[in-house]
Formats: structure tokens, C-alpha cells, sequence
């Protein structure tokens, strides 16, 4: 126990421990000891420390030695040198200490003295004597008499009495304890001190680093020292600073070596380099590294390998695993780095092993901590270690991985390689010896086991490589690291193609090369794809080389010598590789060329009709470094929308043409696509575009959007201004998370059908731009949309790309049937009944031609004739007209002549209607048609008395400007009714014109006055003909009826003047003689008049109205009214209404209702007003001063 | 010695890439280009890091620190160091040195980090371009000669 030799080794990491001496009572002190040494680590003690250093607390161990004043330690060996001096003695004598026990303790403490020592102590064992403590005052100890005679001022704690807890357990607690505290107060503040020291001598060390002298090991070996202390301490955080410290010198000088001069020590580190063991870590100090140091023998790789496991060893006391990885990279590097800066003579690849060694090493070690650090989770242990120490465990294996391969590379042993030459097994031999015995009571292998049997033989380096590669690919995975994953992937392919493997290479490298398109790295994808196709020769698979080829050969970013060499390899390849295929292989148009633009040429006619072509125009940008040709170059087409008929050949059904001969629009404008077109533009939501540039297409970069700013100004409460800001207005437009467009993978090109679609054939297709124009014919109708596109080349290479289906992009065709259409030759014409107009029948063959000669069957409502205009054949109802055979879009025209005839009727309009029944369609059409009659007559009763007259007046409705003239007009009466004819019989034919000119006619009916007058019927008839046009004379009729003729009564009404003047004077009364006399019989007796004046002229006083009898015997009623005259001038007499007057029948109700009297009028003819038009002079009223002077 | 940088965006496409050294042929060029895209992964573990590092204490004194858009140390390999810098906008600088050049060896960790700065300076610079199109890779000359000689002067 009193050795650092002797202390197991199991107790990690505490290699060393303060030593403490012990002098005065050995004996007593081995009693002792034990529970003392067991004591002093199970409390930490709080450690002040000097220029304001983080206070610690720190947990001491201690051992203890017998003191030996020979045996003096110089203060700047920290671990060798006893820390705590401590006399012990049980002395309770006074008289025994006052004889021999003083002289011992003050030789001790003037060794002490001489040796500077100021950290000692002296304790006193008692043991603990009842009778003594209860003595109320106690004489003065051995204690007291030791302080009196050596204590100094502060020094009195140092001296402690303790209750021997060996003789008196109980008791002795409080004073044991105190003691153990005091033992490592003064411990630590011995290191403090000691530190101080060193550290101070150390600075000292450092300063002198660049004297020729210096000596880098020593110097280690100093510093190291302190790390001990610290590790000792349980500050290991702080020892390996000094490890670091160490370290960064170290690096420094060696990479200052290589511009400046290079120290002479360092030509230590240059010596060959035979040992290449691997690096162990465990808190052990590598005794036999040390010693090397210490001798100035080591190599680089010892030195580093040393610093390396004394750094791990600190991170293992710390729990920090996951650390001990991530420095483990750094070193190797870093060792490899000052490997070949210092030259230092090795056998090539130990330095490789000695790295794959360090990684390997240290993941297993790490992978074993992590592992258990999971299992049982110490306090101290960090919750995620696991995580951490894979995360940094991925980049270790890889760099194994690497150094294996380097190795295998070097002995021969990769796949593919020639077998390994002599001297390349002579190195395998040399590197397995560098490498060391690894520890034998391992029961896994180790390692250095792993390496050396890698080594041995191709399958078990292949076995190990693999192993290593898969797990780092593994773990890279795990922790997210994707692209390091597929950079293995990538060894590991060019690793399986070697093998002959190829199948696996092509799915690692088809995951890299995915992923490299997918974030834009061209090169690297290029790159990739180069080693692809290698693979794919390899494979002997033709198609995939092809394709690679192909789109090598596209490839911008590589040079143009690759490029056109893959070209070649491409045309070779079609020529060769796949002539004896049926089919073409397909692949991604995108690869090699670029769809620019599209445009569906708009058809002459506006839209598109069967069985015509429809044109699209194609812009493709070819990659490929030459000029192609282009076997067929094609865009399929889909069908969006089908119209309802299938047939093509069939037309509309129940299409029902609006005819409107009336209307002045010409009926050849009408086409029933363009009514389907204009719809569907407006209503269709699949609205088609004809026209789109790819480019469009794309979403428009948010960035490019402006942004609204505005300044403001903030004012604070008393207005003055608190701050100026300026502000966005629409700052979510900007900073919206764009939709992370994840690359898609390109789905497995599906060829799609090909029967309709356009298509061109053999093109050339020089690099950059192209326009390709294809063409389709058309052959059913519907909505077409443009699908997938595709370019043969070399007739077996076949591009397809789906980049227009997307788009909405198509065409509409439509079939346009035959037309039938009845025609005016001259529209602007009306169609006048009783006039011959020529027509035409004006067949139109659509989309499709007519094939067979066809007859169109014509046959017209009563009273509407019709015959060819040709021939002068009779006029009849029905006609059959043949149409020739003729090709589509022919019009034939057959002229026609109608005639309606002209009916005895007064109406406005004549509608006749004509039917066509045609071959092509099961209705028949109808067309109607609307005819004028040519004029109009009308008539009037004119009475003079008891003379009758008929005025006749004929006019024309026809809306167009057309004259006739009349010949020959007759009124023809029936019954016994004369007529005299009063029209001038030389005054030639009269004419009649639409433009408002009207003819009339009279003639006076002689009437039989003794015959009672009944209802008569009169025929009024006329010749006329078209004045412009010579022709026959056609008859035109009109009859009428007459009824209630005869005058009845005749009214006379007479205005006197007053007695003796001859005028009549406004203001005056004046009598008003009212006369009517029965000139006819009549059965109405019974009569009212009423006298209606203006009342603006005339005032009627008295009644204006009474009942007057006229009996058949009795002569004329004469009744007078008084009436004024209000203004002067020409007034007409007050006009006399007379009306039958029927009296309230009481007597008789079923005959008449009405209880009422009641009046009804007479007709026009019953009734002669004789002085309708009469006029009286009314002089102004005379002055009133006249009057009164008269 | 730099011996490449890189300008890659924020969906970890390259916008540039320059790099210098007395290995003109591609096949170093491409080999540069293969640290820095695997550089992205220790790049983007790092940013993942840093931010769960924000939510979880913000009151941690050491997030100051995180004010510095500089990364540090990617990673290393036998012959090149890999130091990574993103800017607020997730654009991400990559600087890759050479451990077996003289001065490549010796590069300071300041060094590297005002040699990133500059670069982004630069960067603003370029993008500040009213033709550049965000997003678009740089193709400015004037960039490229600047980006050259900032590799140069590092020594």
C-alpha cells in the first residue's frame, strides 16, 4: 500500500497519489493507516486556489510513507516528492516528552526547516480517559507544552491531538474527523503552493524554447507532471489542457519546420519509423510510450499515439467518448500531415495502418462505452452519449474504411488487381510484424487481428472492407449525413465493379447520380454518369448504354471531346446494338433536347374540320453535339372531349336551318361550329391554348416581385419625433416558405399511343434550336389535347417527354355538314305574293364531298308555286332537284323560280312555307317564307243628302321601291244597285308605288229610293302589272260590304242674328234653330239630340240636349236653343249629335234588361247633317259706352 | 493556402464554385467539388444543431455566440480542411484549404474566418447586381477575378 507500483490497476485512472510522510511513532501510525487511507477520499474538500482560479472541489486520496530525512525530493518533481509531512506520537507524559520526545520533534522540524518545508503537522493520539474528562480544569498537556515550545504565529492548527479511534471508537468520531479534514486542507494547500512553483519554473522551461539546447521530450515530461497532479486531483478536465497545450507545441514546431529552421531535438522524431501498434485506450499510462519519451527514443508515431491515449484517458474520466472520436480524426490527420513534413523513413503504408489502426481502435472503444454508458447509466455519463458517439463514429469507420483501402491498394489485394508480387507480400509481412501482438486475453479479435488477417488474403480483405464500408454507410444514414452516405455508395460501387458486380455499382451510383440532379450539382452528376455507363459496357446492357450515352453526349457541363466520343459511341451503338431490336428503346427527351415552344397553326377557315390537316409547330433545342436525324418526330394526341357523334360522315341531326328570307343578314354566314366554337371559349373551363413557350411556364420567382416600402414617421405624445422607420408593406410575399419542389423521380417512360398524332418524318436535328413542323389529318371530331411527345432517332433511339400534357394545349375539330339553303337572288328584296321572283337552291357540301348524285325533293304549301329558272317548264307544288356529285366545300347553285299566288285577302303578310326533304337527312327541312301582298285598296261611304258615293283608295306595303299600274278598275255591285262610274275615262292608267304614291276611285251608288236599302256586297277590281316590267296583266281583287246606307234624317241647324242687325255680336244671346226631317223610312222614332259646342266659342244656355218623337206622318221637329257666341270671328255652329233613343222598357223585361233609358248611335250613312260645315260671323261685342249713349 | 471556395444556395445548389492551386486539370476540380458537396451534410447537422440549440436556452450566455455566421471547422480529410460560414438567408460559403501545402497547414482559424467574411461581402456585392437573378448562379467575372484573388491573398 505504500507504493504507486503496487496499487491495483483497476482503480482507474489513479496512478498516482500525495504522498505523505510519516515520523515520530511508526508503530502508532500503522495502526493507523488504514482507516486513515480509507478516510481521507470519502469527503471532498473545497480547493482555494491562488490568482483567483475557479475554486474546485476535490476529492484526495493519499498515501503515506515513513519519513527519511536522506531522502530529500527536489520541489519540482510534483509526484515523486512528498506533499504533507505529519509527526506522530501518543506521548501523555510530560516528563517523557520533556526528556526525549522534544529533542525528536525538534530535529524533525529543523529538517523541515532546512528543506523548506513549511507543510507539516504534528498530531497527538490519546486515548480518551474518563477521569480526565471530567476534571473541570486540566493541566496542561503534552499538546499545550509541543504548541508553547514550537508553535509560531498561524501555525497553532497544525498541531491537532487526536482520540485514538482504535482503542475508543465512540468517542474518538469528532476528533478523527476533524483530523482527516485537516489532512487534506493542509494537503491542498501544500499543491497549492507546489503549484504555484512548478508552474512558475515550467513558464521558465517554455520560454527557453527556442534555445538550441532545448528539449522538447524533457520538457513533456515536465508538463506532464502536472497533468499527473491534476489527473490526481480529479481535475482531468484541467490535465488535458496540459495535454493540449503539449499537443499544439508540438504541432507548431513541427509545421514550423518546415518554413523556418528546424530545432535539433526534432531530428528525435525523424528516426525510421518501425512500430506501428495500434493506439489502446484505457486510463493506463502507456508505461513503455513514456519511457521512450523519456529516453528521447520515440518516433512520431509513439509520441502521437502516447499523447493521443493520455488525451482519450482524460476524456474517458470525463465520460466523454463521443470527444475521444471526434479528436481521433484531427490526430490522425494531423500525424499524417507531420508525417510527411518531417520525413521520417517508414515502410510505405505504416503509416495508413497505423491510422486504420487509430480509427478502428477507437470506434470499438467507443462503440464498448457508448454501449455501456447506455446500458447502465452512470450520474455522470451524458444521457445521449449513444447519439453522440455514433454521430462521430460514422467518420472514423469511413476513414478506416479509406486507409484499408489504401492498403489493399498497396499489397495488391483490391479486386481486380493482378495476384500480389513478392514484394508486395514481403510488405504485407513487414506491416503485419510493425504492427504488434495485440493483447491475448481478448476473446474477440482485435483490430490489429482484423488488420492483419485483411491482410493475409484478397477474400478476407474484401470481407473487411465491405464490413467497414457498409457499417460507416450505415451509420452516416442513421445520423443523417446522406451525402457522405453516398460517397461510400460510390467507393463501394467502383469497389463491386471491380469485383464484377456491376449490378450492385449501378444501384449505388443510380442513388448518388439521383441525388446530385436532384440539388443541381451538374458536374458531379456528370461525373457520375460517366461511371455509369462504364458499368453499363460492362453489363453488355445496349439499351442503358445507349440512353447514357445519349445523354453524355448532351451533357454541357463535360468537355466537347467526351462528348462527341459518346456521340459516336451512341450512333455506333443504335447501329449495332439494337438493329436486330423491334422495338425502340425509349428514354427521357429532356435528357438530350428541350421543348421551347409549341404552337397549333390557327386554320384558314378558323377552325379545325375533319379530314383536314392541323398543323403544330414544335421548337426543340437538341443538346447533342452533332446533327441527328430524326426519324419520326411525334406528338400524340388525346381526346379531352368527344362531341356526341361518333360518325364522321354523319351531319347534325334535327338541324333545323333558320331561314329567314325576310332578313337582309345572308344565310351563307351561317355555320354551326362557329356557334360550338364560341361556346365552348366561353364556357368550357378546359379552355385550349394553341400557343405556349415551356418557359412561361415556370413560376415566377418571388424575389423578382417589388416591394411595397413606406417611411414613416412616429411621433411620440408631444409630438416631437420619436422614430423614422420604413416598412414593408407585403413582407409575406417575399418570405413565404417556398414549396420545397422536391425532385420527382422520372416515373418509367410509358410510350403512349400513337394512331393520331401528328407527326413529321425524317428531319435533321442540328444542335440548338429546331422547328419541326407536324401535321395531323384529322379525322373525328371533338376536343383533342396535345399528349406526350416523341423523337425517334435512328429510327430505335426514341424520346419521350410529357412535358405538354400539362399544358391544356389542343385543338378542336369539328365536321361542318352539307348546307342547304333557299335563297332570294336578290335579298334586299321582299317577296311579293302575285309577282314571279327568282330564287335559288344553294347546296354547299361540308367537311366531307358529296359522293353519289343526290336529289333534293322540294314541295311548297297551297297556293305557292314553283319551277326551274332555266327552262320555261309549267309552275307546280313539287319539284326534284339533283344535286351532282361534287368534292367538299363546293357550292351548287340551282336557280329556281316562285310564285305565290295572290289570295282575295286584306292581310299584311302571305307565310307560305316550302319543304325540303334531302337524302343525307331523315327530317325534312322547312323553310318558311313570308310574302307581301303587292298593294292594298281600301274604301269609303261619302254622302251628299240622300247621294251615296264609294271612294276607293289603293296603296302598296311593299317594303323595297315597286311601281304598278292600274288598268281598268271596276266596282261591281250585286243586287239591284246601280253604280255610275265618276272616274275620268281619258285620263290614262293610274299608278301606284310603295314609295307612298296611292290611286283613287269613285263611283256613285243609284239607288232605288223606294226599294228598302239591305246589306250589299261590292267587288272592287283592278288590272295592274310592274311598271318596269313588261308582262301580263294580273287581276287584283278586293271586295267589301256595305250595310246601313240610306239617309234617315237630315239635320239643319240656323243661327238668327237679332231683330235689325245683320251680324251676329259676341255676348248676345242669340236663338239657335235646330231642324230634323225624316227623309226615309225608318222603324226608330224615337230620337235624342244633343248639341255639342265648343266651349271656348259658344255658351249654351238652356237644355243642350232633349228626346224628340218623329211619327211617321209628321213633318220636320224644330227645336230652338239659346246659345252665345263668346269670342268674334268665323265660328262654326255647334255640331248635333242625334242617336236612337230606346226608353226605359218596364213593361217588358225579358226584352230589355236594362231598366234604364239608353242611346245608340247611328251609322255614318243614316244620318245628313246639312250644315256641318257652316260658319257664322261674330262681330266683337259692341262698346258698352256706345250702348249706353244710344 | 485556400484552394477553393464555394457559393452554394439555399436548396444546397451550387451558385459557384472557383477554385485555385497549381492543379489546374478537371480532376482535382472535381474532387473539390466533392468536399464541398459533402460538406453540406456537416454544414446542415450543424445549422440543425445550432437551432434546437436556440429553443431549447436562449438565455445561454454562449449564444451570442451564434450571432457569428461562421461554422468553423466542417471537417477534415488526410489533405483538406473543410470550413463552413451561412449567411441569414441560408446562403452557405464553404471554404476548403490544403493540409499538405505549407500554408494551407498553418492557416489560423481567424484567418479563415475574415477570409469567409470577405467572401460574403463579396457575394452581397455580386447579387446586388440588378441583372443577377436570385437564385441563378454567379457568373459575374468581376466576382470570379475577386473570389480569385481572395484565395490568393490568404496566404
Amino acid at each position: 500500500m505504500k507504493g504507486v507500483d503496487s496499487f491495483p490497476a483497476d482503480r482507474e485512472g489513479m496512478t498516482h497519489k500525495p504522498i505523505i510522510t510519516c515520523a515520530g511513532d511508526w508503530n502508532l501510525f500503522c495502526t493507523l493507516e488504514a482507516p486513515l487511507v480509507a478516510a481521507i477520499p470519502q469527503d471532498s474538500c473545497e480547493w482555494r486556489r491562488s490568482y483567483g482560479r475557479v475554486t474546485k472541489s476535490v476529492y484526495l486520496e493519499a498515501s503515506f510513507t515513513k519519513y527519511n530525512k536522506d531522502k530529500v525530493q527536489s520541489e519540482l518533481n510534483l509526484l515523486k516528492r512528498p506533499i504533507l509531512h505529519i509527526f506522530w506520537t501518543d506521548c501523555v507524559d510530560i516528563d517523557y516528552y520533556k526528556t526525549t520526545l522534544r529533542d525528536e520533534v525538534e530535529t524533525w522540524l529543523k529538517q523541515m526547516e532546512k528543506n523548506g518545508v513549511t507543510d507539516w503537522m504534528v498530531v497527538l493520539v490519546e486515548t480518551y480517559d474518563i477521569r480526565k474528562a471530567n476534571k473541570l480544569l486540566p493541566r496542561t498537556t503534552v499538546l499545550d507544552k509541543i504548541k508553547a515550545d514550537f508553535a509560531v504565529k498561524h501555525q497553532e492548527d497544525r498541531f491537532l491531538s487526536v482520540i485514538n479511534p482504535i482503542k475508543s471508537e465512540a468517542r474518538s468520531a469528532d476528533s478523527w474527523r476533524s483530523l482527516v479534514a485537516k489532512i487534506r486542507h493542509f494537503v491542498l494547500v501544500a499543491y497549492n503552493k507546489a503549484l504555484i512553483k512548478f508552474e512558475e519554473h515550467m513558464r521558465e522551461q517554455r520560454e527557453k524554447r527556442n534555445d538550441p539546447e532545448w528539449d522538447f521530450c524533457s520538457y513533456f515530461i515536465l508538463q506532464e507532471q502536472l497533468a499527473f497532479v491534476l489527473e490526481m486531483l480529479g481535475l482531468y478536465e484541467e490535465a488535458l489542457v496540459q495535454y493540449d497545450e503539449l499537443d499544439a507545441l508540438f504541432s507548431q514546431f513541427v509545421l514550423n519546420s518546415n518554413v523556418a529552421e528546424s530545432p535539433k531535438w526534432l531530428d528525435t522524431f525523424r528516426q525510421p519509423i518501425t512500430s506501428w501498434q495500434a493506439v489502446r485506450l484505457t486510463a493506463l499510462i502507456p508505461q513503455h510510450l513514456r519511457e521512450l519519451i523519456i529516453k528521447k527514443k520515440a518516433s512520431l508515431l509513439d509520441f502521437r499515439s502516447y499523447l493521443y491515449q493520455r488525451q482519450s484517458a482524460m476524456l474517458l474520466l470525463m465520460y466523454k467518448p463521443w470527444e475521444i472520436a471526434s479528436r481521433c480524426l484531427s490526430t490522425v490527420h494531423n500525424t499524417l500531415v507531420e508525417l510527411s513534413l518531417l520525413g521520417a523513413s517508414t515502410v510505405d503504408g505504416a503509416a495508413a495502418c497505423w491510422a486504420q489502426l487509430a480509427c478502428a481502435e477507437t470506434w470499438r472503444a467507443c462503440d464498448r462505452l457508448a454501449a455501456s454508458a447506455a446500458t447502465n447509466p452512470s450520474p455522470n455519463a451524458h444521457g445521449n452519449a449513444l447519439e453522440l458517439c455514433t454521430a462521430t463514429q460514422a467518420p472514423l469507420l469511413h476513414n478506416a474504411k479509406d486507409k484499408l483501402h489504401e492498403l489493399g491498394k498497396l499489397c495488391g489485394l483490391l479486386p481486380g488487381s493482378p495476384d500480389p508480387t513478392s514484394e508486395q507480400l514481403h510488405l504485407v509481412v513487414m506491416l503485419s510484424a510493425g504492427m504488434g501482438d495485440s493483447e491475448a486475453n481478448n476473446a474477440q479479435p482485435t483490430p490489429t487481428d482484423r488488420l492483419k488477417e485483411a491482410l493475409c488474403s484478397k477474400t478476407s480483405f474484401q470481407q473487411y472492407y465491405l464490413e467497414l464500408a457498409e457499417l460507416a454507410m450505415g451509420t452516416y444514414k442513421h445520423i443523417g449525413r446522406l451525402r457522405f452516405a453516398r460517397q461510400i455508395g460510390r467507393d463501394l460501387a467502383s469497389f463491386y465493379s471491380e469485383l464484377g458486380e456491376t449490378g450492385k455499382a449501378v444501384l449505388f451510383l443510380t442513388d448518388a447520380l439521383r441525388s446530385y440532379e436532384e440539388e443541381g450539382w451538374m458536374d458531379l452528376a456528370a461525373q457520375t454518369r460517366l461511371e455509369l455507363v462504364a458499368a453499363a459496357k460492362k453489363m453488355n446492357d445496349v439499351d442503358r448504354y445507349t440512353k447514357l450515352s445519349a445523354r453524355i453526349a448532351s451533357t454541357v457541363e463535360l468537355e466537347i471531346l467526351v462528348r462527341n466520343f459518346y456521340f459516336e459511341e451512341m450512333m455506333k451503338s443504335i447501329r449495332e446494338g439494337l438493329s436486330e431490336k423491334s422495338e425502340p428503346v425509349l428514354t427521357e427527351l429532356n435528357d438530350c433536347f428541350k421543348v421551347v415552344s409549341a404552337t397549333i397553326l390557327p386554320s384558314e377557315r378558323g377552325v379545325y374540320i375533319t379530314d383536314n390537316k392541323v398543323q403544330c409547330c414544335l421548337t426543340i433545342e437538341s443538346y447533342l453535339p452533332k446533327t441527328v436525324v430524326c426519324t419520326r418526330a411525334a406528338i400524340s394526341t388525346e381526346i379531352s372531349k368527344q362531341d356526341k357523334q361518333t360518325e364522321r360522315r354523319t351531319p347534325v341531326k334535327n338541324y333545323k336551318t333558320d331561314l329567314s328570307v325576310n332578313g337582309s343578314i345572308g344565310t351563307q354566314s351561317y355555320s354551326p361550329k362557329k356557334s360550338v366554337g364560341d361556346a365552348s371559349v366561353d364556357n368550357d373551363p378546359s379552355y385550349l391554348l394553341t400557343s405556349i413557350r415551356l418557359d412561361d411556364l415556370k413560376p415566377k420567382n418571388p424575389l423578382l416581385s417589388p416591394l411595397n416600402f413606406t417611411s414613416k414617421l412616429h411621433y411620440k405624445e408631444d409630438k416631437s419625433l420619436q422614430k423614422t422607420t420604413v416598412e414593408c408593406q407585403n413582407p409575406k410575399l417575399t418570405l413565404k416558405r417556398s414549396e420545397s419542389t422536391k425532385y420527382r423521380k422520372p416515373s418509367v417512360t410509358v410510350r403512349n399511343n400513337y394512331e393520331n398524332a401528328f407527326s413529321v418524318c425524317n428531319i435533321q436535328l442540328t444542335p440548338g434550336i429546331n422547328e419541326l413542323c407536324l401535321e395531323y389529318v384529322a379525322n373525328k371530331c371533338g376536343t383533342f389535347k396535345l399528349g406526350q411527345i416523341s423523337l425517334l432517332v435512328e429510327e430505335k433511339l426514341e424520346f419521350l417527354s410529357n412535358a405538354l400534357i400539362t399544358t391544356k394545349m389542343g385543338y378542336e375539330v369539328v365536321t361542318q355538314g352539307i348546307s342547304v339553303v333557299l335563297n332570294k337572288v336578290e335579298p334586299k328584296k321582299d317577296l311579293v305574293a302575285g309577282l314571279e321572283h327568282d330564287m335559288e337552291l344553294v347546296v354547299t357540301s361540308g367537311s366531307s364531298p358529296i359522293l353519289e348524285d343526290a336529289t333534293i325533293h322540294m314541295k311548297t304549301s297551297t297556293g305557292l308555286l314553283l319551277r326551274f329558272g332555266a327552262q320555261l317548264s309549267p309552275m307546280c307544288r313539287e319539284l326534284d332537284v339533283a344535286i351532282p356529285a361534287c368534292e367538299a366545300f363546293v357550292t351548287t347553285r340551282v336557280p329556281l323560280r316562285l310564285f305565290a299566288s295572290l289570295q282575295p285577302r286584306r292581310e299584311k303578310t302571305v307565310e307560305h312555307t316550302v319543304w325540303l326533304s334531302c337524302p343525307w337527312w331523315e327530317a325534312v327541312m322547312e323553310v318558311p317564307l313570308h310574302f307581301s301582298p303587292p298593294m292594298i285598296a281600301s274604301w269609303r261611304l261619302l254622302t251628299s243628302n240622300t247621294r251615296k258615293f264609294v271612294h276607293v283608295t289603293v296603296k302598296s306595303t311593299v317594303a323595297h321601291l315597286i311601281q304598278f299600274e292600274l288598268i281598268d278598275p271596276k266596282l261591281e255591285c250585286d243586287s239591284n244597285t246601280t253604280l255610275s262610274d265618276l272616274n275620268p275615262k281619258d285620263a290614262g292608267n293610274m299608278l301606284v308605288a310603295s314609295d307612298g304614291t296611292t290611286a283613287s276611285f269613285m263611283w256613285e251608288l243609284l239607288k232605288d229610293p223606294l226599294v228598302k236599302a239591305g246589306p250589299m256586297k261590292a267587288t272592287f277590281r283592278v288590272q295592274y302589272r310592274p311598271s318596269e316590267v313588261e308582262g301580263s296583266l294580273k287581276t287584283f281583287v278586293c271586295p267589301f260590304d256595305i250595310q246601313d246606307y240610306t239617309t234617315l234624317f237630315v239635320i239643319r241647324t240656323k243661327l238668327e242674328p237679332g231683330k235689325g242687325s245683320e251680324f251676329c255680336r259676341a255676348s248676345q244671346v242669340y236663338c239657335l234653330q235646330l231642324t230634323v226631317q225624316r227623309v226615309n223610312e225608318t222603324e226608330h222614332t224615337s230620337l235624342m239630340y244633343e248639341v255639342l259646342a265648343d266651349q271656348t266659342m259658344w255658351a249654351v244656355l238652356g237644355r243642350t240636349a232633349g228626346v224628340i218623337s218623329m211619327e211617321a206622318a209628321s213633318g220636320p221637329q224644330q227645336v230652338s236653343l239659346d246659345v252665345m257666341p263668346l269670342v268674334a270671328g268665323y265660328l262654326p255652329l255647334p255640331t248635333v249629335r242625334l242617336s236612337k233613343y230606346i226608353a226605359a222598357n218596364t213593361k217588358d223585361p225579358k226584352k230589355d234588361i236594362s231598366a234604364h233609358p239608353r242611346l245608340e248611335p247611328f251609322s255614318p250613312g243614316q244620318v245628313y247633317h246639312a250644315g256641318k260645315a257652316t260658319q257664322v260671323h261674330v262681330l266683337p261685342p259692341a262698346p258698352k259706352d256706345h250702348d249706353a249713349a244710344s | 493556402m485556400a484552394v477553393c471556395v464555394a457559393v452554394i444556395g439555399k436548396d444546397n445548389s451550387p451558385l459557384y464554385i472557383g477554385g485555385v492551386g497549381n492543379d489546374t486539370n478537371t480532376d482535382n476540380e472535381l474532387s473539390r467539388q466533392w468536399l464541398v458537396h459533402t460538406a453540406l451534410d456537416a454544414l446542415e447537422e450543424r445549422l440543425a444543431t445550432t437551432n434546437t440549440n436556440t429553443a431549447n436556452s436562449a438565455s445561454n450566455a454562449s449564444r451570442t455566440d451564434l450571432r457569428d455566421l461562421y461554422l468553423g471547422l466542417l471537417y477534415s480529410t488526410d489533405t483538406h480542411k473543410i470550413y463552413g460560414y451561412v449567411t441569414n438567408t441560408r446562403i452557405k460559403l464553404v471554404l476548403v484549404t490544403s493540409s499538405t501545402s505549407p500554408s494551407g497547414s498553418n492557416i489560423r482559424d481567424a484567418e479563415v474566418r475574415t477570409a469567409l467574411r470577405r467572401l460574403h461581402a463579396l457575394y452581397a456585392d455580386a447579387i446586388c447586381n440588378p441583372f443577377h437573378l436570385p437564385g441563378e448562379q454567379i457568373t459575374s467575372s468581376k466576382f470570379d477575378r475577386q473570389v480569385k484573388n481572395l484565395l490568393l491573398n490568404n496566404v
